[in-house]
């Protein structure tokens, strides 16, 4: 009667399982590989040389050549000329060089195309700068030796990518790779926080997901908390981290300081995107179907559309004004097809094929950075039309994987500028020195009557000027005899060269105006 | 005997593949325990779509640790044992987020259905802690001994046997009848 009835239960366990439909696939688990390393794939293709992990905008403070008057004798330059002013100092550029594991950081100088610097890294690094420019975070999974599996998160200088800082990440996978893209680095817009995703495994198979939240001007980790979920996109604001969970409908808040605050309704799906919008002070996040939320900082939802956006949209990327992501074709990681949006009233604007496939896309200002899987170049697009700009070749056979955006800081040039105030009509002219934010040697004319600043019609008078906020300090006389200053705001058009801070100025080497007497 | 020696030969076979990193491996492995181990994940999880997803799961983590995997013969053994582990992180995981499934929805069993058993089987399936539907699965169903059973879990075989003796009574008093020790009726996932 026993193993009757045990029977029962035994046909009723194989006929549940027998009827379960199976629809996984060998390129189902391929993909999957692929999202967990890009190892399998290039081994198929049996490339020798493997991806760049990830590529970034920084800005760096160093002395800039006037736009258009790049180094010719670097190599390599890019490959099309730049029809307009890039919107920052560099490219760092994350590459993983071999099947060894290892990879390189590498600065590209994006007015001259040459190589800044480089530095050695681990593999499945992953890059972000501070939202001034003025560092670099890098992640590395693990280290170059690739025996070791600890994590460590450095502060670099973007100058020369020397290491400022170092922290260790607790709890690291061990033993295996962590799915491709779980990891990510986030720095808070106001720069007080670093947030880093990272995977670690108890045990053989059991994956878990956590937050360590850094002091971005300490680095020693605050606090790590686990994830009820995996990972799928995250974006940092100032109020802490939003993390998407793969295939879920929910968004995970964690705070400042570590903990997790709150869960949110999130885009259908599960987030594949995320993205943070300077310009309103949004969080930006794309569901897989198409569901775009857009959350502000207490991640109340604003607004939400359904956008097309093919079989599998990736790499959202935001500017002021657009908003562009990746499509994908079935089956693959990489993306073919750029679509871009209008950010006000999310009507679509473009959609461009790629000549080749690319791994990832950022923006930085008003433009965006795709990285490309194969050729081992990064390309610098108009974020109004997507048209390409530039192209930056970092060598044959590098396959690029990842993009990230980081902020527009076009830097502090460096020499003598000479400008002329649309509002009063005055040329002035100063120095800027190298880490130094005060204006020198400032002067200013009334021009002549051509309102030619390289003729004048005044006395040129010593005064005084400051770059924090850019001001020029002018002593007016008044008629009893008394004197007062007015500052006057560096802003409107003289020249065609540098544009900072709404102010466009022109390098000149020297400023020795011609004398016009007034009439 | 043949059968035997041949399954014996597969597994070889795929374990070299797998350890080489060999790209038809997947598909091997796959075709061979696709199905056994969306068996043993869905026993544990109870949802389709997630045993689909541990399938994968399991043979990207079998690709990335392949040659960890020292005794070919274990090949099956440490597969379901992965698969598992991967069904109980994902069910911890997913416990805070259960999908809202509308009453009316579900299917109401009834007594004189000829799969009546195997709605009420599966209710008390759904009733019982995943450790122990692990435990059912990987010893019950897939035949792993209990030594083998109780490494996949990190328990002891006492745990084990425990687990699997009271699991089973209380899927036996669905159906109404005694429980009975823990024996060797085992219950063949379809394999290909």
């Amino acid at each position: 009667m026993s193993s009757e009835r045990d029977a029962r239960i035994d046909r009723a366990l194989r006929g549940e399982l027998a009827d379960l439909p199976f629809g996984v696939t060998p390129d189902m688990v391929e993909s999957r590989l692929n999202q967990a390393s890009m190892r399998f794939r290039l081994w198929r293709l049996a490339l020798p040389l493997v991806a760049v992990a990830s590529v970034l905008f920084v800005a760096l403070m160093v002395a800039a050549p006037p736009w258009g008057i790049g180094d010719p004798s670097g190599a390599p330059t890019p490959s099309a000329s730049v029809g307009q002013p890039p919107p920052s100092r560099a490219i760092a550029v994350l590459r993983a060089t071999d099947v060894a594991e290892t990879g390189e950081l590498v600065l590209v100088d994006i007015w001259s195309g040459r190589t800044a610097a480089t530095m050695e890294v681990g593999f499945d690094s992953v890059l972000a700068a501070s939202p001034a420019g003025d560092r670099l975070y890098l992640l590395t999974s693990y280290g170059t030796d690739a025996a070791s599996y600890d994590a460590r998160l450095q502060v670099l200088d973007p100058n020369d990518l020397t290491e400022l800082r170092s922290a260790s990440v607790p709890d690291r996978w061990h033993n295996m790779l962590p799915a491709s893209g779980s990891m990510t680095l986030s720095a808070a817009p106001d720069g007080e926080r670093i947030y880093v995703v990272t995977a670690w495994s108890p045990e053989p198979g059991d994956n878990r997901y956590g937050v360590a939240v850094f002091d971005a001007t300490a680095t020693p980790v605050m606090e790590r908390v686990e994830l009820p979920c995996t990972p799928s996109a995250t974006v940092a604001t100032n109020a802490g981290l939003i993390v998407g969970c793969q295939d879920q409908q929910h968004l995970i808040e964690v705070s400042p300081s570590g903990a997790i605050v709150g869960e949110h309704a999130g885009p259908a799906g599960g987030a594949v995107g995320a993205a943070w919008d300077a310009s309103s002070g949004h969080a930006v996040l794309l569901g897989s179907g198409g569901h775009l939320m857009e959350l502000d900082a207490s991640l109340r939802l604003v607004r939400e559309a359904r956008l097309d956006t093919g079989v599998r949209p990736g790499s959202l990327a935001v500017t002021a004004d657009r908003l562009a992501f990746g499509v994908r074709t079935p089956g693959e990681m990489a993306f073919t097809q750029v679509a871009l949006f209008d950010l006000r009233d999310l009507e679509p604007i473009e959609s461009v094929e790629l000549a080749q496939p690319a791994w990832s896309m950022t923006a930085v200002g008003s433009h965006f950075v795709l990285a490309y899987r194969d050729g081992g170049s990064v390309e610098l697009r108009d974020g109004a039309s997507l048209e390409p700009i530039s192209t930056y070749e970092l060598g044959a056979g590098v396959t690029l994987s990842a993009a990230v955006l980081r902020d527009e800081h076009p830097g502090l040039p460096t020499g003598r500028f000479m400008a002329r105030s649309p509002i009063d009509g005055i040329c002035f002219a100063f120095t800027v020195s190298e880490g130094s934010e005060r204006l020198t040697d400032v002067q200013w004319w009334q021009p002549g009557s051509s309102a030619d600043c390289t003729t004048r019609t005044s006395d040129m008078v010593r005064t005084t000027g400051s770059w924090d906020p850019p001001v020029l300090r002018i002593p007016v006389f008044t008629m009893d005899g008394g004197e007062r200053s007015m500052d006057l705001r560096l802003t409107g058009l003289m020249a065609d060269e540098i544009n900072l801070h709404g102010a466009a100025f022109r390098r000149v080497s020297e400023v020795a105006p011609t004398f016009a007497p007034v009439p | 005997m043949n059968a035997s020696h041949g399954r014996t030969t597969l597994h070889a076979r795929l374990a070299a593949d797998l350890r080489a990193r060999r790209p038809e491996a997947i598909e091997e492995l796959l075709e061979a325990f696709g199905r056994e181990i969306q068996g043993v994940a869905y026993l544990i999880v109870r949802n389709h779509a997630d045993a689909e997803e541990i399938v994968m799961d399991t043979l990207v983590t079998a690709w990335g640790k392949g040659q960890t995997l020292r005794d070919d013969t274990a090949l099956r053994s440490w597969l379901l044992t992965i698969a598992s582990r991967h069904a109980l992180s994902r069910r911890r995981r997913s416990r805070q987020w259960q999908p809202l499934i509308d009453a009316e929805q579900l299917p109401a069993p009834s007594a004189h259905s000829p799969s009546a058993d195997r709605v009420a089987v599966a209710q008390a399936l759904d009733a019982l802690p995943a450790q122990v539907r692990a435990a059912i699965a990987l010893h019950h169903v897939a035949g792993l001994t209990v030594a083998e059973t109780a490494a996949a879990l990190d328990k002891s075989q006492n745990t084990i046997k425990s687990q699997v003796r009271d699991g089973l009574a209380r899927l036996r008093a669905t159906l109404d009848v005694p429980a009975r020790p823990v024996g060797g009726h085992k219950v063949d996932v379809e394999r290909t």
